[in-house]
């Protein structure tokens, strides 16, 4: 018994987990047809959001278990995450780093944000796996490094190989550093760096999906099943400054990243492969690090992502810089034999997409952010974290901006309805009292007499009525006249209206014309000659339209005369 | 079901097949009892629960099974209509509002052998509102009732007469039609259910205040056991595990109606898997009835379809109905009778 989001991906399909391929996908066809949205089965059950994160939710379910690396990656991982604390010690340094790297936000790590990236990209078809040697920004460099150290291996990507982003803009010249190519071995992967990439999936799920439900459903699988491997020329740059990454904060931020990525190799993809980019790493202004991205994922998919690779350096947006960014995979186990010594940066946990191109900060360095902001147009703020995330290496983690994510503003606060109507403010002095009873009262009573208090219980009724009436009418009209301030018991006659009427400065056809009400009536109200008005329901809504154009309370005013105009007759 | 009311709660009671005399109450346990209750309900009007519980009491009765009948249906009583009974002459009514008459001179025959009646009152202005004594009263008697199934028909809506029926059976039925308005009813009268079942435990575990927000907001009735549990287990952890234990025991029967197109004969494997996922409890798909003119027919006779048309789809799916629940008992596909 737990909630959707904690099932695990068998649980979400409802199938055992030897489930075959074709099983899990006739589960998952069922599935999305329950959970449609007209389907009828869930009306009414829960909240459409929810509905839709379960719907992202299959997707990747189906997505991980039909591609068999990653559905043996994900079973082994389902173990490790039950005992999450004894797998983080057997992992030791590779969980550690993906630890950092899942959290970006720190600003010193900007480096680790990258590298998370690609790992998450790591899953890479293509064989060669290029590590692009880049410089890093040092900051960068000492975290990743030891992460890398503990056990990443991050390949060298190679331009040649396929997974080469061709980057629009050559000039950027990317220089692989050390373009190491080591062959990756498609089959291999790390279980280090993909457990802590599914581990992300799984902490991050929640506020992913809910964030973007349908597209990041899609887009996070993505990766895996693609087995394209990412080019990603992109055209886009980013200025440096866009890098938010640092911010990215943690878990969410870091699990929102892999999906926005994903998306971008997947576009990136068709592009990238063709063009066999030199490895480019886009170059940390500040400082060379050399580094190597370590992709993690073997095989399956090699998406890489354009985005992580150019960070530019700080000021200069460098459009052309950026197209180099080299997806490397790492394995772990390593079988490759030219792995940057450097700084193999561990992958992080976002598995997804693991480009990571660094130049060597010819100049500007660009992103591409372009492929990046695609993929996570869907979810922006995520996105961008992501992004952030990725390129963090470059931008002095303070320097970055963020574009905050808009909070939706409240809503503005309802005027109040009537009760301000209703509420004559009683002075004293204004109104001559004259008519009546009433004489003024002597203290300033703003709030309801007690009279008032009791009549509002016999009126509720009317009431609630009036009050929709009245603010659907104040919505047509003009702005009403300021109250005229009567004393509390003003007795309304004719008389008292004429002169209300007479104060605002309304002529009797005006108020005719406003009302609707002919101006024989209005007369006859005026002069109080009851026996000319029209019965008493009539007269009522003669009275209230009256008042409310003359700004005074309705129930008052109708009140107080009926009882005047009904009075004599009944004697 | 029952037996999870109860603070401990015997899940033997409601799982083991076997008539086991030491189950329940120790004041009850030497008196005879159903061995099993069904209620029929489903929150919407007009979904067939009455024509359900007619046919499935029949066919109860054709596997051998002693079943005594119960039209709860405090409103609008008509039971005894489907069954082709006529006009009873002794009603519920007749035992609520009498101390003399006792629920076995309400009982009357069907015409199908080891098949009870006891009619919905017809009369009584205010039967519908039974009083909680009465209510008791008439738990209390007709639990006391020594067949082996009794079967309780319930009225449309979620009053708290009807959940409590409902929640006093091993087999609570939830019939559903295809369609929105009956799903929406269904699930409205299944965490109905649920809360009151709550209700009923709530002291136990210090949850009143959420259990008054489920009944009384909107906001609370999207809560699901899930909040319930977290809650409880905050405090004590021990205690929360009961709770998820005591909590899964709710588990309904699900019967969908009148299902036209074979989408429609899945809707209650669907509904099944949605209420496990959002809701995070069980539900047991007993199959889907498909709609039939026959069975029109058949109430325009005043004939039960299972005695009417036997060979048509509508009576073979409460035939499959039917089995089901005997398999859920451990009676297989054979009906002995009781010892």
């Amino acid at each position: 018994m737990k909630p959707f989001e904690q099932q695990t991906y068998y649980e979400l399909l409802e199938i055992p987990v030897t489930a075959p391929e074709e099983e899990i996908r006739a589960a998952y066809t069922r599935a999305i047809e329950t959970y449609s949205p007209d389907s009828v089965a869930v009306y009414m059950l829960a909240d459409p959001s929810q509905i839709d994160a379960l719907r992202a939710r299959l997707t990747e379910a189906m997505e991980i278990l039909t591609e068999p690396d990653l559905r043996a990656e994900y079973d082994r991982m389902i173990g490790v995450t039950r005992a999450e604390s004894s797998a983080v010690t057997a992992m030791g340094p590779a969980l550690a780093a993906a630890a950092q790297a899942g959290q970006p936000q720190v600003p010193a790590t900007p480096v680790a944000a990258p590298a998370a990236v690609e790992v998450a990209a790591a899953p890479e078809p293509a064989p060669s796996q290029k590590v692009p040697s880049v410089p890093a920004p040092e900051a960068v460099p000492t975290a990743e490094a030891q992460a890398p150290a503990a056990g990443v291996t991050s390949a060298p990507a190679e331009p040649a190989s396929a997974l080469t982003a061709a980057p629009a803009e050559p000039t950027a010249a990317p220089t692989p550093v050390v373009p190491t190519a080591p062959i990756v071995v498609p089959g291999m992967v790390t279980p280090s760096q993909i457990h802590p990439a599914f581990r992300s999936y799984a902490i991050s799920y929640v506020p992913v999906l809910v964030a973007a439900p349908s597209a990041t459903g899609s887009a996070f699988l993505s990766p895996f099943t693609v087995s394209v491997q990412a080019g990603t020329p992109q055209p886009g740059h980013e200025e440096p400054r866009e890098v938010k990454a640092p911010e990215a904060d943690a878990p969410s931020a870091s699990s929102a990243a892999p999906a926005p990525e994903v998306g971008a190799a997947r576009t990136l993809l068709p592009a990238a492969e063709p063009v066999p980019p030199p490895v480019s790493t886009s170059v940390s202004p500040a400082e060379e690090g050399p580094r190597s991205t370590s992709s993690t994922e073997p095989v399956t998919v090699a998406s890489i992502e354009p985005a992580a690779a150019s960070v530019a350096p700080a000021a200069s947006v460098a459009p052309a810089a950026s197209s180099a960014p080299v997806s490397v995979a790492v394995e772990p186990p390593l079988s490759t034999p030219a792995q940057v010594p450097a700084e193999p940066s561990p992958p992080p946990e976002p598995a997804p997409t693991p480009v990571t191109s660094e130049q060597p900060a010819p100049v500007p360095a660009h992103r591409e952010e372009e492929e990046l902001s695609g993929a996570r147009a869907p979810m922006p703020s995520r996105g961008e974290a992501r992004a952030a995330s990725s390129e963090p290496r470059s931008t002095p983690p303070g320097s970055r901006e963020r574009p905050a994510r808009p909070y939706p503003t409240p809503p503005p606060i309802p005027s109040a309805g009537r009760r301000v109507q209703r509420t004559p403010i009683p002075h004293p002095g204004s109104h001559a009292s004259g008519t009546g009873k009433g004489s003024a009262r002597p203290g300033p009573a703003t709030g309801m007499d007690l009279e008032e208090a009791q009549q509002l219980s016999q009126e509720s009724a009317i009431a609630t009525a009036e009050a929709a009436l009245a603010q659907v009418a104040a919505k047509a009209r003009e702005p009403r006249p300021k109250p005229v301030e009567l004393p509390p018991n003003t007795e309304f006659n004719g008389e008292v209206l004429r002169q209300v009427r007479e104060s605002r400065g309304m002529s009797l056809s005006q108020l005719a014309e406003r009302t609707r009400i002919t101006s024989k009536h209005l007369e006859n109200v005026e002069a109080d000659r009851y026996a000319a008005l029209p019965a008493t329901v009539y007269l009522r809504g003669i009275l209230m339209n009256i008042a409310r154009e003359l700004g005074l309370d309705p129930l008052r005013v109708s009140r107080s005369y009926l009882a005047l105009a009904t009075g004599p007759k009944k004697k | 079901m029952r037996a999870a009311l109860k603070p401990v709660p015997s899940s033997a009671a409601s799982v083991s097949p076997t008539y086991s005399p030491s189950s329940g109450p120790p004041g009850l346990a030497k008196r005879a009892r159903p061995r099993r209750v069904i209620a029929v309900g489903g929150g919407k009007g007009g979904i067939g629960k009455t024509l359900v519980s007619a046919n499935l009491g029949i066919a109860l009765a054709q596997a051998g099974m002693r079943v005594l009948l119960v039209d709860a249906d405090l409103g609008g009583a008509n039971l005894h209509t489907c069954l082709g009974v006529g006009q009873p002459n002794a009603t519920l009514s007749d035992f609520v509002r009498s101390n003399k008459v006792q629920i076995e001179d309400i009982i009357i025959p069907t015409g199908v052998p080891q098949l009870a009646l006891i009619a919905g009152a017809q009369d009584v202005l205010d039967a519908a509102n039974l009083k909680y004594a009465q209510k008791q009263k008439l738990l209390r008697s007709l639990m006391a009732q020594p067949v082996d199934y009794l079967l309780l028909d319930l009225g449309a809506g979620t009053s708290f007469n009807t959940l409590d029926f409902f929640l006093v059976a091993d087999h609570g039925v939830l019939v559903v039609l295809p369609e929105p308005t009956a799903v929406e009813n269904a699930y409205r009268f299944v965490k109905a259910a649920f809360f009151r079942r709550l209700q009923q435990v709530e002291a136990q575990y210090g949850i009143e205040e959420l259990v008054e927000s489920a009944l009384t907001t909107r906001e609370g009735a999207m809560r699901t056991p899930h909040d319930f549990i977290a809650q409880v287990r905050q405090q004590d952890p021990a205690a929360g595990t009961r709770l998820e234990r005591d909590l899964q025991s709710f588990r309904i029967r699900l019967v969908v109606n009148q299902a036209r197109t074979d989408a429609d004969m899945n809707v209650g494997t669907a509904v099944v898997s949605a209420w496990k996922k959002f809701f995070g409890l069980e539900m047991d798909d007993l199959g889907a009835i498909r709609y039939d003119d026959e069975a029109w027919r058949a109430v325009r006779k005043r004939r039960p379809i299972l005695l009417e048309r036997p060979d048509s789809p509508a009576a073979q799916g409460l035939q499959r109905i039917a089995g089901r629940i005997l398999n859920l008992d451990g009676h297989g596909s054979t009906g002995s009778s009781t010892p």
